[in-house]
């Protein structure tokens, strides 16, 4: 009831113009990697798909325009959250090793066009961010943090859009930058100004959440047990209407997911991996 | 919390190698498994929550608790601790799974991968009644046998271990055993589920799932609605924490840990029921004390923790980072005895100590009620048992001591509520006709050991007397001892004196082959109590059939009682032969009761019928022949005089003459009542009884119609039911197929020639006023002969006999000529 009366007032507080806009599925292709692929990430481009494994050990890119598969690096960790510059040039990730029992994680930058790695910092245990190695504009939720750091043109803000969040796992900025889309442990899926202002709650159970462009988040939507996930499918929603739209089945049981304003890259609990292209129309 | 950091502060100043581990350098992500009393949350019915509610045993909510607490442990000594959830409320809509907020298995593991987390717990409790047991689970690779992490799997290890040295639970194996050494597990997902657990797979982080116990065991239930039993299996995890990074800090203090519980009374015997199914052993059989209090005194009598125990039947105290030392545990609860136990607290220990109170019991031991309880003069079933309730539990060993029956009886003790009735049960009966006396002398007593007076005041003594019925017995089987059963769906059946106990008779029967191979029964068709007037049978179906000529043994279990408990006493062995009472039968098919609404019960002539009306159907389950067979059922008003006749209503035309021979299949209901098979000739009806129905199954009966006017053709009109007198049934029913029609044998008629017979022309056939003979020789004189040998006319010298006033029906015709005798057989017809 709590949460209800939340959402409601965050929907009449919800400022921004949005209209309403119908996201299709155009084609759905099956790519062979040679392999098995996880944890995609889609350049802002959407010309490069990076992927890894289950356990996220290595990186490896997928020219979606050649289909040439390239290897960027094969340690433990370089797998997790993989950051594109801007221009979908860059790739910045971490890769993980133990110091006795304690985990680090280095920096490396890979140049997509030279196929060049080079460690920008040693293995430490310290939280860095990624994502202000290769750009301006960003935002990064802290998970043990209350809050998220939303930096626009180099100008960062703390914003705490849940006055009770305290888990902020997965947050992004629209392509447009002026919407910020959050997902907090213990409240879910939320949408709201770029200043966390006006808050509004999507109901719909999602995990990895991205832009599609202005209009629409894609996420994996799963239902489990509390020991199996027992259905997975992708979602895409309307953020001006907050209507979900099924774009696979549940029976897919995807597990990972990415997107593009035309794109959405899918992995499933086997190891396939299917690029979508998509049509938003006005 | 600032005691503890404080302590830890002074372990640091003796730590142990320079570069060992800190626990203030560790990042550790902590998950409580589940959330929000809904859904995929593990809710019990537990007493005294009759339904799920949040107040009840929710998985969910002890797995937070555990969480919260070591949390707080490991926030006081400074490691970075992350919760993938801190609440347990609002966040599923059962009804509406796609909007719920749980944190999805994907993003809990999120939280330890985007922390980089060192270790990564999930904390869980199993399901699973009557085992108990910590589990330890580790991810797996695409199979089995093939962990991800080998960090992961030693990390699982040392939870096992420290876990394994917790006293709280009674570890109970999966036979329900306990035990006393090692008793978890460490196994992979794949190994152990077949499957990938979904908070593990996507980890690149050292990851494990912790179950800490089963929480579908009712005890181990109880003591996860306990705040200090969560915070002890908190205290465990960061005490694996230490053990697996090994690192220098170790806790200087110590635990006291316990149960306070009646030293006697038994778990839930005041709640017995669904709530307490569960195999119970060792201190989980005591019943729990709530609301007990407990104190930790130093050696100076300073109280330096205190705790009451909850209401929810767990009577667990926990006395927390206790300095080392020497102390007193006081425990105390109204109506109990207060008790005092020394206990030496150790660093980095928990000292166990169970606290048993003895309840006061200041009054002597009474019996409050007894059973046999008679008025003088009326007897008591042999099958009875005796029950003495007291105002007291009593002292087991004291009582069986004190307990005497004269004349003697092996028997057996049983126990209720707790102690407080105690039933005598004969191991067979008492015998019949028998003055019994019982004694419980006053040496018995209550488990009050503190209490100087705890034994009855003086001997308690009663009589009663048994009456002269004292064994179950056989009145009757079939197959008979040495008889048949036809071999398809065959059923043996007994009937008893009195009706049987129950359901369990159903498992008193076996029916072996010669090779002493026990035959599967029919447990969906086998009956039993299915007579009148409180007697009882046992009927089984066989589910295979049986082998044409093969001897078979039905035996019945001496263990059989009936409904006064009163037993068989002994085996009743049965053999048979397994026949096939299909076999082609001489004579021609009469009748195939192939169709519906062949018969129709006369009201005329059916007498002493209850208000269930007799009834004729097709019958396709229990057929000898073709597709179906014809069911005859009945409900006799009484248990004397009843007549059912059933008309026919079918087809059959054959004429039936006095000898003829009519042969019936029938299938018997072994309810002893006479069948009979009705033929009429014109307004002449006769009856001939074809058997008693004193069979179960098929069997083949003949009749020779004797009974019938000679000369005279019958036809099938009836089939009729007499009542036996018998008090064990008033319904029933029959089965009837092919019935079968033999012409009667010539007696008295001389035989003649084939070749004769042939050259002799006898015409027309059937005929109706004349006869006509045509024979290459002189015809001296023709005579027609009715089937009971009498002759009915004579004509010399003449070719052609008139049967104008004859009956119809089929008659021999005797022609004499000058190159012998022929006989022929004609018939009359009009």
């Amino acid at each position: 009831m709590k949460i209800k009366s939340l959402f409601i007032l965050a929907v009449l507080g919800f400022g921004m113009s949005l209209s309403a806009s119908e996201l299709t599925v155009v084609s759905t292709e099956k790519l062979d990697v040679g392999g098995t692929a996880f944890h995609p990430v889609l350049s802002p481009d959407g010309n490069t798909l990076l992927f890894s494994s289950e356990e996220h050990k290595g990186l490896k890119s997928l020219n979606l325009v050649t289909k040439e598969v390239s290897v960027i690096d094969e340690n433990a960790g370089a797998g997790f959250t993989p950051v594109f510059s801007a221009d979908g040039k860059e790739v910045v990730y971490r890769t993980v090793s133990y110091q006795g029992k304690l985990l680090y994680r280095d920096v490396r930058k890979y140049n997509i066009e030279t196929s060049k790695v080079v460690q920008l910092a040693k293995p430490c245990r310290e939280v860095v961010n990624t994502q202000a190695i290769v750009g301006d504009t960003y935002a990064v939720g802290h998970a043990s943090r209350q809050f998220i750091d939303v930096t626009i043109k180099g100008k960062t803000n703390e914003v705490n859009p849940l006055p009770d969040g305290h888990l902020y796992v997965w947050s992004a900025l629209s392509p447009s930058n002026d919407k910020l889309l959050f997902f907090e442990m213990n409240s879910g899926l939320f949408v709201s100004n770029a200043d966390g202002s006006g808050a509004k709650k999507l109901d719909v159970r999602a995990d990895y959440p991205c832009w599609a462009g202005d209009d629409y988040i894609v996420a994996l939507s799963t239902k489990d047990d509390g020991y199996v996930i027992t259905s997975a499918k992708i979602v895409a929603i309307d953020i001006a209407t907050g209507k979900v739209i099924e774009l696979t089945g549940d029976d897919v049981l995807a597990e990972g997911v990415t997107a593009t304003k035309d794109k959405i890259a899918y992995t499933t609990e086997s190891g396939e991996m299917y690029i979508m292209n998509i049509k938003v129309a006005k | 919390m600032k005691r503890i950091a404080l302590i830890i502060l002074s372990a640091f100043m003796v730590s142990m190698a320079v570069e060992a581990t800190k626990m203030s350098e560790l990042n550790i992500v902590i998950d409580p498994g589940h959330g929000g009393y809904e859904g995929n949350d593990r809710g019990m019915d537990i007493w005294p929550y009759c339904v799920v509610t949040p107040e009840s045993m929710w998985e969910s909510k002890s797995n937070l608790w555990k969480a919260l607490h070591a949390k707080a442990i490991l926030d006081s000594i400074g490691t970075k601790i992350t919760l993938t959830r801190e609440t347990n409320e609002g966040y599923y809509d059962y009804d509406d799974d796609d909007t719920n907020n749980e944190p999805s298995l994907l993003a809990r593991a999120q939280v330890a991968n985007k922390l980089a987390a060192d270790a990564f717990f999930s904390i869980h409790s199993n399901a699973g009644e009557n085992v108990n047991y910590p589990l330890m689970i580790y991810h797996e690779e695409s199979t089995a046998g093939n962990p991800r992490s080998q960090e992961s799997v030693k990390l699982a290890g040392v939870v096992n271990d420290v876990f394994n040295t917790s006293k709280y639970s009674n570890w109970v194996n999966y036979k329900g055993q306990i035990n006393t050494e090692a008793p978890g597990r460490v196994t992979g997902d794949r190994s152990l589920l077949g499957y990938s657990l979904g908070v593990l797979r996507n980890c690149y982080v050292t990851s494990m799932l912790s179950e800490g116990g089963m929480h579908e065991h009712r005890p181990q239930a109880h003591r996860l609605m306990n705040q200090d039993y969560c915070w002890l299996e908190a205290w465990y995890f960061v005490q694996s924490i230490m053990d697996y990074f090994e690192t220098e800090d170790r806790f200087v203090t110590g635990n006291v840990a316990g149960v306070i519980y009646d030293d006697h009374n038994i778990r839930g015997w005041e709640y017995t029921g669904k709530y307490e199914r569960h195999t119970m052993l060792g201190r989980d059989k005591f019943m729990p004390l709530n609301g007990a209090y407990v104190e930790l005194l130093d050696e100076a009598g300073n109280v330096v923790q205190k705790r009451t125990t909850d209401k929810d039947y767990n009577g667990v105290f926990v006395f927390r980072n206790i300095v080392p030392g020497k102390y007193t545990v006081r425990a105390v609860k109204d109506d109990y005895y207060e008790k005092l136990t020394q206990v030496e607290v150790v660093a980095d220990k928990v000292t166990y100590q169970d606290m048993p109170l003895c309840l006061r019991r200041e009054s002597p031991l009474a019996v409050t009620s007894y059973h046999p309880n008679v008025p003088e003069g009326e007897l008591v079933s042999c099958g009875d048992k005796i029950t003495l309730e007291f105002n007291y539990d009593v002292n087991v060993d004291e009582f069986e001591k004190a307990f005497t029956i004269e004349p003697a009886v092996d028997g057996y003790f049983e126990y209720e509520k707790s102690y407080h009735i105690v039933h005598f049960i004969p191991t067979v009966t008492f015998a019949k006709s028998t003055d019994y006396t019982v004694t419980i002398a006053k040496s018995a007593c209550s488990p009050d050991t503190i209490y100087a007076n705890n034994t009855m005041a003086e001997d308690f003594v009663f009589k009663f007397t048994t009456m002269p019925r004292e064994r179950l017995e056989v009145i009757g089987n079939y197959p008979a001892d040495g008889g048949g059963v036809h071999y398809i769906k065959p059923v043996v059946e007994f009937r008893f004196d009195c009706k049987l106990s129950g359901g369990e008779a159903l498992d008193q029967i076996k029916v072996y082959d010669k090779d002493n191979n026990e035959l599967a029964v029919n447990k969906r068709t086998t009956k039993y109590n299915q007579l009148t007037n409180g007697y009882g049978n046992l009927s089984v179906v066989l589910t295979n059939d049986l082998t044409v000529g093969e001897t078979y043994r039905a035996v019945l279990s001496g263990n059989l009682r009936d409904t006064e408990n009163l037993v068989l006493g002994k085996d009743v062995e049965v053999t048979f032969t397994a026949k096939d009472e299909s076999i082609e039968k001489e004579g021609k098919v009469l009748e195939t009761f192939e169709t519906a609404s062949l018969f129709a019960y006369n009201v005329d002539e059916t007498v002493g019928i209850s208000n269930t009306t007799p009834k004729y159907t097709k019958n396709s389950t229990d057929k000898l022949f073709d597709t179906a067979s014809g069911k005859f059922s009945y409900n006799f008003s009484s248990n004397r005089e009843g007549v059912v006749v059933w008309d026919y209503a079918g087809t059959a035309t054959d004429s039936i003459m006095k000898g003829d021979v009519v042969g019936l299949h029938v299938y018997g209901d072994f309810n002893n009542h006479e069948l009979y098979v009705g033929v009429t000739s014109g307004t002449d009806t006769k009856y001939e009884k074809v058997c008693d129905l004193t069979f179960k199954g098929w069997g083949y009966y003949e009749v020779t119609m004797n009974s019938l006017e000679a000369g005279y053709p019958y036809k099938l009109t009836d089939i009729k039911l007499v009542q036996v007198t018998s008090p064990i049934t008033q319904s029933g029913a029959f089965y009837l197929d092919n019935l079968m029609l033999k012409s009667a044998e010539v007696g008295g008629v001389e035989s003649v020639s084939a070749s004769e017979a042939d050259a002799v022309k006898v015409y027309p056939i059937p005929a109706d006023d004349v006869i006509y003979v045509e024979a290459p020789a002189a015809i001296n004189s023709l005579e027609l002969i009715n089937v009971r040998g009498v002759k009915v006319a004579e004509i010399t010298g003449k070719s052609s006999v008139n049967v104008e006033n004859l009956h119809q029906g089929v008659y021999l015709l005797k022609v004499k000529t000058d190159d012998g005798t022929s006989v022929h057989r004609v018939a009359i017809s009009r």
